[in-house]
């Protein structure tokens, strides 16, 4: 314990690892699910606290910015907008009991292996070595095709969500359309410019 | 900070591994005490301000009881809010409620960190301080949502739910634009981008003015930052005369204080972004070549980066008093069909235009040929 950023590391090492268990645990808990959606805010948060606290800045910001703006967001507006939120049965069946332990054990026992192997070495704080530049070299040579790749099922995910909401509505209005048969399409086709 | 941190620290003998730790987060501690009271006193000041632009603007007087013209007037005011009884609603989900405007006002304050208010004032300079301050903000979206659910209040959900929306498209833009100006010093930090707009008798080589395309960037961000920080005229989340007050209808006294307070300090921040982006951040215009003394020169270009970020605030508040509010889908068109395809193309522009020239700016160019 001679290194003082080794302590310092150490004490935030704990802080941010009880920040993520604890809100964890009130994810999975909690029985309002939206207080539990909530509640995910407190876990991604302590996930990015860990990765600047291992040195990896961009990654930590990234993940404030890609998880706690945008999937929590959406996810936050899945649950609200869901129907009767509050009267929403959140507790299964013994079936399901069952298998989530299942899963979780088989989960815990993945990860353990995998972990277990890796010598663990401390390389020293390097909080102030860049990796923006890095990042950006390396998707831009090594890593180029899975980063195309990725982007390409993001754009194709979002034609998708756009078509369906486009679909959803032109249904929506040729069943609330009173007309004679004859005018629907001309009529959606007005509406919809 | 760190600098300041190790320096303390290696006068000390390495044998004390808790006395260190605690010296640490003692200049942490005091380092976040300081900047908080300078952005308290800042947003006292701001609310007072935007009173008398409004009573100017208005062709009124404005506040001017309290104190020599009114100055102690957000004294007041903040006395006043202290001790207003502290209501919450019976069927409002208490802890959310609770947490939201906490949550808000740490966020908009975390931001003021990676700020580089002159060449060695700085809380932290962070490699990514540009990515962390647009990861920061989008934190306040998640909070209000927060406040806005928890009111248990159909006009705050409302309010929260057309917050979020404004939010995260804005965000598009901001950071399209920002990119036009970032692949210019080809760096995230605040004060390497600074520092790279020295020279040109600090003003010409500012980066709104290295090319064309940076200058409409710098024009798209302040568009879209007003959006962000939800002031009139894109104030649709609070809009008083369609939802009451918005996701902060049902707070009162000081958690209500802490959104507002809230929004003036991200007023600041994406002024400070602007200002250090794109107008040069601490270079002291004209006479900072002749030599002087450090301390002088730290004094300037703190007084220098301040003096810039309160004209832009100023601007923010000029257009408030002036520009009635747009609607809804006045407000996703700008965004989406005007604001974002013009950054697009703008950082294409741009990135051509380094590709070609490198980083050299109109400046440059013109300089060269007139020293040939």
């Amino acid at each position: 314990m001679s290194v003082n950023s080794y302590t310092v590391q150490a004490v935030f090492f704990y802080i941010f690892a009880a920040l993520i268990v604890g809100s964890a645990l009130l994810v999975v808990l909690l029985r309002n699910i939206v207080r539990s959606a909530f509640a995910l805010f407190f876990t991604l948060f302590g996930v990015a606290g860990i990765y600047i606290l291992l040195g990896a800045d961009f990654v930590g910001v990234t993940q404030v910015l890609i998880y706690i703006g945008g999937v929590l967001i959406l996810i936050v507006f899945g649950v609200m907008l869901t129907h009767n939120v509050y009267s929403v049965d959140i507790f299964n069946k013994l079936g399901t009991l069952v298998m989530g332990t299942v899963s979780a054990i088989v989960t815990f026992t993945m990860i353990y292996y995998a972990i277990k192997p890796v010598s663990w070495l401390y390389i020293g704080y390097k909080a102030n070595a860049p990796t923006t530049g890095p990042i950006g070299r390396e998707l831009m040579t090594s890593y180029l095709l899975p980063f195309e790749l990725a982007s390409v099922l993001l754009v194709l995910a979002m034609i998708g969500a756009a078509y369906l909401i486009r679909s959803e509505v032109k249904v929506k209005k040729a069943a609330g359309n009173g007309g004679p048969p004859g005018e629907r399409p001309a009529d959606g086709i007005r509406k919809e410019n | 900070m760190t600098e300041l941190i190790n320096r303390i620290l290696s006068g000390m003998s390495p044998t004390m591994p808790l006395t260190r730790l605690l010296i640490t987060i003692l200049i942490m501690v005091v380092s976040a005490a300081i900047v908080l009271a300078v952005s308290l006193l800042y947003e006292g000041f701001a609310t007072y301000a935007e009173r008398k632009v409004a009573g100017d603007i208005q062709a009124r007087i404005g506040p001017n009881r309290v104190g020599p013209y009114g100055l102690l007037q957000f004294v007041a005011d903040g006395v006043k809010l202290l001790l207003k009884e502290d209501i919450i609603p019976f069927y409002a989900d208490r802890w959310l409620f609770i947490i939201a405007p906490y949550i808000v006002f740490t966020v908009s304050f975390a931001a003021f960190v990676p700020l580089s208010y002159s060449d060695h004032v700085s809380i932290a300079n962070l490699n990514v301080g540009v990515l962390y301050m647009i990861a920061i903000s989008s934190v306040v979206s998640m909070a209000i949502l927060m406040g806005a659910w928890g009111s248990n209040n159909k006009w705050s959900l409302f309010g929260g739910m057309r917050a979020v929306a404004q939010i995260v498209s804005y965000e598009i833009p901001i950071v399209l634009s920002l990119l036009a100006a970032i692949i210019i010093p080809a760096s995230l930090s605040m004060r390497d981008i600074i520092a790279y707009q020295s020279g040109g008798l600090g003003i010409f080589r500012w980066l709104v003015f290295n090319n064309p395309f940076t200058l409409i960037a710098f024009f798209v961000y302040f568009i879209a930052a007003i959006a962000e920080v939800n002031r009139t005229p894109f104030d649709i989340p609070e809009a008083e005369s369609e939802i009451v007050a918005g996701y902060h209808t049902e707070y009162t006294g000081m958690r209500f204080a802490f959104f507002f307070m809230a929004e003036y300090g991200d007023m600041f921040v994406v002024s400070a972004i602007a200002a250090t982006l794109f107008l040069g951040g601490w270079q002291i215009p004209f006479i900072g070549g002749i030599p002087m003394p450090v301390w002088l020169r730290e004094v300037l270009q703190v007084g220098v980066f301040f003096t810039k970020v309160f004209l832009l605030i100023y601007v923010m508040m000029w257009i408030r008093w002036t520009l009635p509010r747009l609607r809804v889908d006045q407000l996703m068109e700008l965004c989406w069909k005007y604001l974002t395809p013009i950054a697009l193309f703008n950082l294409i522009g741009a990135s051509v235009w380094v590709l070609l020239l490198h980083d050299r700016g109109v400046y440059d160019i013109i300089a060269r040929v007139f020293t040939r």
